[in-house]
């Protein structure tokens, strides 16, 4: 959706007019529901998150500073409407510092190398990638499907620049590790 | 634009637009225009303050700073108590928290105290302050949201007489959510202490009880039983510390008040 | 070389099974059941300046602003724009002693202050000294009763939770800070 359009679409739902909104989830509803279903694994508990997602936006759309693009804004709600969710659930995904002597620091957990000499092609590839911890999964989605500058990237996962792009390169080279022993396209 | 403006609205606008000079529209518009509005509010001076040295320090720019104080305001708007979001607006700034995740958390706060407050039956007129800080914080810090919905059904609305016993059961069941004690334990407890009236403020402290009788091994739900017993019979604290056989001093001999 | 392009051209694919990787239809009622949760927005003034001084932009993407590390210099800048805040009002509880403590028999630090709520998180209202005899920074402070959030500030660039503190609590922001608890009547040794 062209930038200059989504902002009078906003405005105009600002200013009064509610069924503007349709256009907007009708636009991200796809993308939103499959966030969803990656984070949680149901159909029913996505579909009401991504309800809660669309509803939160629309509450908070006064806040939603216009100078940006509302999808990233709108992705980054919907994560952590997912996040929360996860909280709720008992994932809790914080990690804090036991150690004084140490700043609290990003603990990167290489997921467990396959012992699989398979081929590499597509459905595998994205199979693996659905695999990965969301933190680098979401990366990779947000990058490649759907198109977010690194900052934007960065924005969105609440991490800086240099971090975005750690979890991109770390993502690709844990897919592709799976899948290097002896494959040879 | 909606061209449906009212004359009295055109009239306030221009007396608005002289009010500001004139300059092209650009990120220091909208941190000076947040800012003011943000003062208006009464957001203290001296945050809106760190605000603007970290924009001119060059540590965020400007559209950061007002993504920082818009929630302020929005707070602000929504009547509820800003000192914990100014607090949390600082925390973030002397961290270095990147600007987004500041905002973030502050826009998560915001949504934190809306909850809570829509569960108090109170008209929002007479909302007790510090027990709205008690559960958003709670609510902020991980408590599950049910559980502090729980309290409010189940406890809430009291009258005046018993402000104190609800401040009392708000830390409660914020702190000890916080350390996941089972709510349904706290439940147990909360009855206890409101049917015999016994929750005076000195139960503020049961989270120091917790923590050490968790660190010698003694169980929640034996604190929990206990403590319903000691609540029931309208004792103390102290009986509690007694009846468990442990004393005040912390193993690890940490920061307090001995 | 080979091992190079390989790595390349299984990024490639890489790249496009996400690209093209298959999407769930969201159900098909969900548009509808969002649009029946949203009422009309009434909007206040505000917004409605809002709308009238924030002209939508073309959007373009910001330049990273580079975040500088925790340096001296930079905590020294904050420290330049310090504003006394206004002092406690009249009424306020009474204050009770605290011992802040951080064991360090090395003396490895060069400088710590306690940061947390009730000093605005700045460093420069609470300096610790180092006692050799007892090998550890100390600071006492008089901080109202009730539990508040802090973190040692070891020569002003890192951040660190206290060891021994009873409780720790999410702030937010992806870390941790430890809490004290102040009990506003004397604490009773049982």
């Amino acid at each position: 959706m062209k930038d200059k359009r989504e902002a009078e679409i906003i405005r105009k739902i600002l200013l009064g007019d509610v069924q503007a909104y349709g256009v907007l989830v009708r636009e991200y509803q796809r993308p939103v529901y499959n966030l969803m279903l990656r984070m949680t694994g149901d159909e029913d508990t996505a579909a009401d998150l991504a309800q809660d997602a669309f509803v939160r936006a629309y509450e908070r759309l006064a806040s939603f500073n216009q100078r940006r693009r509302f999808f990233p804004w709108l992705y980054t709600l919907a994560l952590n409407v997912a996040r929360d969710w996860g909280r709720r659930e008992g994932r809790d995904r914080h990690v804090f510092v036991e150690d004084a002597a140490v700043l609290v620091r990003e603990q990167d957990r290489l997921d467990e190398p396959k012992a699989v000499n398979d081929r590499l092609d597509g459905a595998k590839a994205f199979a693996a990638v659905m695999e990965l911890d969301s933190k680098y999964r979401e990366a990779l989605i947000l990058r490649y499907r759907h198109d977010f500058s690194m900052q934007e990237i960065a924005e969105t996962l609440g991490i800086g620049i240099s971090a975005a792009k750690m979890r991109l390169s770390r993502g690709l080279d844990m897919v592709r590790q799976q899948f290097d022993g002896g494959a040879n396209d | 634009m909606n061209k449906r403006y009212s004359l009295r609205t055109l009239a306030l606008l221009l007396a608005l637009c002289l009010a500001f000079p004139a300059r092209p529209a650009g990120a220091g518009d909208e941190l000076a225009f947040v800012s003011e509005r943000a003062l208006q509010c009464g957001v203290h001076s001296e945050t809106v303050d760190r605000v603007h040295a970290a924009v001119d320090s060059g540590e965020i720019d400007g559209a950061h700073g007002a993504d920082l104080l818009l929630p302020l305001v929005e707070a602000c708007g929504l009547e509820l108590p800003l000192a914990p979001f100014e607090d949390k607006l600082e925390e973030g700034l002397s961290k270095h928290v990147r600007p987004q995740v500041i905002a973030h958390a502050l826009q998560e706060k915001v949504e934190d105290y809306v909850f809570v407050r829509n569960l108090l039956p109170e008209p929002r007129e007479k909302v007790d302050i510090l027990a709205l800080e008690a559960l958003a914080e709670g609510v902020s810090k991980g408590v599950p949201r049910e559980d502090v919905e729980a309290y409010a059904a189940e406890f809430g609305g009291v009258s005046v007489q018993r402000r104190i016993p609800f401040l009392v059961g708000a830390e409660m069941v914020s702190l000890l959510g916080q350390v996941r004690f089972d709510y349904d334990l706290t439940r147990t407890m909360l009855e206890a202490g409101f049917a015999s009236d016994s929750l005076t403020p000195e139960w503020n402290y049961l989270i120091r009880l917790v923590l050490l009788a968790r660190e010698r091994g003694i169980k929640d739900k034996h604190v929990a039983s206990h403590a319903v017993i000691v609540l029931s019979d309208r004792g103390s604290l102290g009986d509690l510390y007694a009846r468990l056989g442990i004393t005040g001093r912390s193993l690890t001999g940490g920061a307090g008040s001995d | 070389m080979i091992e190079k392009r390989n790595k390349t051209h299984m990024e490639d694919v890489i790249i496009n099974a996400v690209q093209n990787g298959p999407e769930v239809d969201p159900p098909a009622d969900l548009t509808c059941r969002i649009m029946g949760r949203l009422h009309p927005k009434r909007p206040s003034l505000w917004i409605r300046l809002r709308m009238w001084f924030l002209r939508p932009w073309v959007v373009t993407v910001r330049p990273v602003t580079a975040i500088p590390a925790m340096t001296l210099a930079v905590a020294l800048l904050v420290l330049g724009f310090v504003a006394v805040r206004e002092p406690v009002e009249k009424g306020a509880p009474e204050l009770a002693s605290v011992r802040f403590v951080l064991h360090d028999a090395g003396m490895h630090a060069r400088n710590v202050s306690v940061v947390g709520s009730f000093n605005h998180w700045r460093a420069e209202r609470s300096v610790m000294w180092y006692s050799p005899k007892a090998k550890a920074w100390i600071l006492e402070a008089q901080l109202p009763p009730g539990d508040h959030e802090y973190l040692f500030l070891v020569n002003g660039t890192q951040f660190v939770p206290d060891p021994n503190a009873p409780m720790t609590s999410d702030d937010g922001f992806g870390h941790r800070n430890s809490i004290v608890f102040v009990n506003g009547t004397n604490e009773q040794a049982l």
